[in-house]
């Protein structure tokens, strides 16, 4: 899997990261990987207080907003970027 | 009701005379304040025949209910007026601070017809107003102008005040607001109309209170919510609305070389995490908003040099810098700066240049239209050399003053297919080929071209409101739909602008319908529910759509540019699909309840209470 960290995420945990997957996991578990991976971009990627997905983050698949229940896999590209930029 | 002054300020420039209105409470209860309240007068007291720059076109700078309570990020007001730049419905929404010096003299606020005889400017103040002499200024750029303005009226007066461009009536001129921050009234061009009736700026400082039916609840239920709303925006705060310039760039959302290009690695270098980086000097933020966005930029040396000023947002990086393919920062810091003197809409300015790179590129104008400037795709010197044209109406200039559409007509030979405008106003730096609310929302919107109508791609990636409709992010290229999530958000939009509320304080859910709906019942003493409060959204948009189909406005006006729907972009990762605009159309006005013209049905008008227009 290719998870591209774009904007400020980038300054956390690298432009780029190349990631091994056995099987498929949900963007759930791949956001408490990624926790673990970059302590930096952990409090941005943490869920809220209603278990949803962070205010400051989101998550793409080709193109695509994804939800904390959908399943990822190893040729996935994924895109981590903020939620909103522009006035 | 409570919340309001309860008095429109009455101007006539042609007689000088300059009176209180009681504001009608019915008008209040079906259109709450700012772009509601604008458009209902401009809808009865304008006329087809209005010319934009005539003394018959009536400009009006409203206020809502929220404005100056202790509603975060609420410090705003509405403006509007027949453009001169697209002759139909104009306005532009602004913050700052003049909203609430213009509610604290006692005014929710003012509408001013007429000409001058010579410049004047109007000073509102608690006891009343004043038109005022403006030659020693005439000619003076805002900041000049403002520093001279305060010291005749108040130091802590904040001034809505035209530059040279809309003195000579360019026809992209907004209005920089000058206070502690500098925010500006930028589209549709209401400087031209300032400048078409010899007002070089409306002066405002005050405070008077007024009666909130339950201040000490609302200010309870803020104080709860602001430690929520600073979490959610503190990534957006930190690195203002440029933070993530790369991240639009590389979605295929960021405008480059006059939206045909796929990719660009010049995006990175321009980007307001660059920019907090290197040349931020501090944050700016309108009044009592917690989100400070705004930046202050300072650039010693170099030669865009010295300067110590507001920095770009957005969507003037996005035009000055990706449309013109322009990386180099300062040179982007200075064309903004220069157009906040002049008094020119960035956004108008950068989309312009761009469209003038691309026919200098096909050798529709040469360097003896340019005066020897070498209009090239990421010149620095030639972006910042023609908004310096573009704002003293020389040369070229005069015509890129005109618009992108008016400009291409001017220069024939099919400039049209490539001038990016919708209804004659130019896009914001957001690709309708990514987002496929966007392209709806273009193609409808009042003013034209504008993403703020909708304020949709945020719901199209990360952002959810269960309360109108939308669980979860929408799939940007979803056909089905969209047309009910796009209105629904426009509806959103027409009523936060008629509150008003800035766009922002819905970043991370900090702030949804509900909080909206309950401040509003906190402020008024009137129990609002969530029908009634989308109900008068959908009646601002619709009403604005009415006084565009009375000018003739119609389904042949609700387009996109050709290059949206035959040019899709390619690069690497890009996603980007044409969006399939008849079937979207379609939806759309049946949703509506428009006819197969685009025209709001009679059972449609009844229904809002907009019977007799």
């Amino acid at each position: 899997m290719r998870i591209s960290f774009l904007g400020p995420f980038a300054e956390l945990a690298g432009s780029e990261l190349e990631l091994a997957l056995p099987g498929s996991i949900s963007l759930r578990e791949l956001i408490a990987e990624l926790a673990v991976r970059f302590p930096g971009f952990a409090r941005y990627a943490a869920l809220d207080s209603d278990h949803g997905l962070s205010a400051h983050v989101c998550f793409l698949r080709q193109g695509r907003p994804l939800k904390l229940a959908e399943r990822v896999q190893d040729q996935d590209q994924i895109q981590v970027l903020l939620p909103v930029t522009g006035g | 009701m409570k919340g309001y002054q309860g008095r429109l300020l009455r101007v006539d420039l042609s007689t000088r005379k300059v009176q209180s209105q009681d504001l009608d409470g019915g008008m209040l209860e079906q259109y709450l304040g700012g772009a509601g309240v604008g458009a209902r007068l401009l809808y009865d007291e304008t006329t087809t025949d209005t010319d934009p720059l005539g003394p018959d076109n009536l400009l009006i700078a409203c206020t809502g209910p929220f404005t100056g309570t202790a509603v975060p990020s609420s410090s705003r007001h509405h403006m509007v007026a027949r453009s001169p730049l697209t002759s139909i419905f104009g306005e532009s929404n602004v913050g700052g601070s003049w909203a609430v010096h213009l509610k604290r003299a006692g005014y929710d606020g003012v509408a001013v017809r007429g000409r001058a005889e010579t410049p004047v400017y109007l000073w509102i103040h608690e006891g009343g107003a004043e038109i005022r002499d403006a030659a020693p200024i005439w000619g003076q750029d805002s900041s000049q102008s403002a520093a001279w303005l305060k010291a005749q009226t108040a130091d802590k007066a904040t001034c809505a005040v035209i530059g040279q461009a809309g003195e000579r009536q360019v026809l992209i001129a907004g209005v920089p607001h000058v206070g502690e921050i500098v925010r500006a009234a930028a589209r549709t061009g209401l400087g031209a109309v300032m400048g078409s009736k010899n007002l070089k700026a409306m002066v405002a400082y005050g405070q008077r209170d007024w009666e909130i039916a339950d201040p000490e609840g609302l200010r309870q239920d803020v104080k709860q919510l602001l430690p929520h709303i600073a979490k959610a925006t503190e990534t957006f705060g930190k690195y203002g609305t440029s933070g993530g310039i790369d991240n639009y760039e590389k979605v295929g959302n960021f405008p480059l070389e006059n939206w045909r290009r796929g990719r660009w690695p010049g995006a990175a270098k321009i980007s307001g995490v660059v920019m907090h980086d290197t040349i931020l000097s501090g944050r700016k933020a309108c009044l009592h908003c917690p989100i400070a966005c705004g930046r202050h930029i300072k650039i010693d040396e170099g030669p865009w040099g010295p300067l110590d000023c507001e920095g770009p947002e957005y969507e003037s990086l996005g035009t000055l810098g990706g449309e013109c393919l322009v990386e180099d920062l300062g040179a982007v810091c200075k064309a903004n700066q220069l157009c906040n003197l002049y008094g020119l809409d960035t956004i108008s300015t950068g989309a312009v240049i761009a469209f003038a790179m691309e026919a200098f590129e096909k050798g529709i104008i040469t360097t003896a239209d340019t005066e020897g400037v070498e209009l090239t795709w990421g010149n620095a010197q030639a972006l910042v050399a023609m908004v310096h044209k573009i704002g003293r109406r020389e040369g070229l200039g005069e015509l890129m003053g005109q618009g992108s559409l008016k400009m291409a007509q001017a220069l024939g030979r099919n400039a049209v297919e490539f001038a990016i405008q919708v209804k004659g106003l130019e896009p914001s730096a957001h690709d309708p080929r990514r987002f496929f609310s966007q392209a709806l929302s273009y193609a409808t919107a009042a003013r034209g071209a504008c993403h703020n109508a909708s304020w949709s791609h945020p719901y199209e990636i990360g952002l959810s409101m269960p309360e109108i409709g939308i669980p979860e992010p929408q799939d940007p290229y979803q056909v089905e739909g969209k047309a009910e999530f796009t209105a629904n958000l426009q509806d959103l939009m027409c009523a936060l602008d008629s509150l008003i509320l800035c766009r922002f304080a819905q970043i991370g859910k900090a702030v949804n319908v509900s909080n909206m709906v309950r401040w509003l019942s906190l402020i008024t003493g009137r129990e609002w529910d969530l029908d009634q409060f989308m109900r008068i959204g959908q009646r601002v948009f619709n009403l604005k759509r009415l006084y565009n189909t009375r000018l003739g406005i119609s389904r042949k006006d609700d387009f996109l540019p050709p290059r949206f729907m035959t040019l899709n972009r390619q690069g690497p990762d890009l996603t980007n699909q044409l969006p399939p605009l008849g079937r979207l159309l379609a939806d759309y006005y049946q949703y509506r309840g428009w006819d197969e013209t685009g025209v709001p049905s009679p059972e449609k008008r009844q229904e809002l209470g907009l019977g007799q227009g």
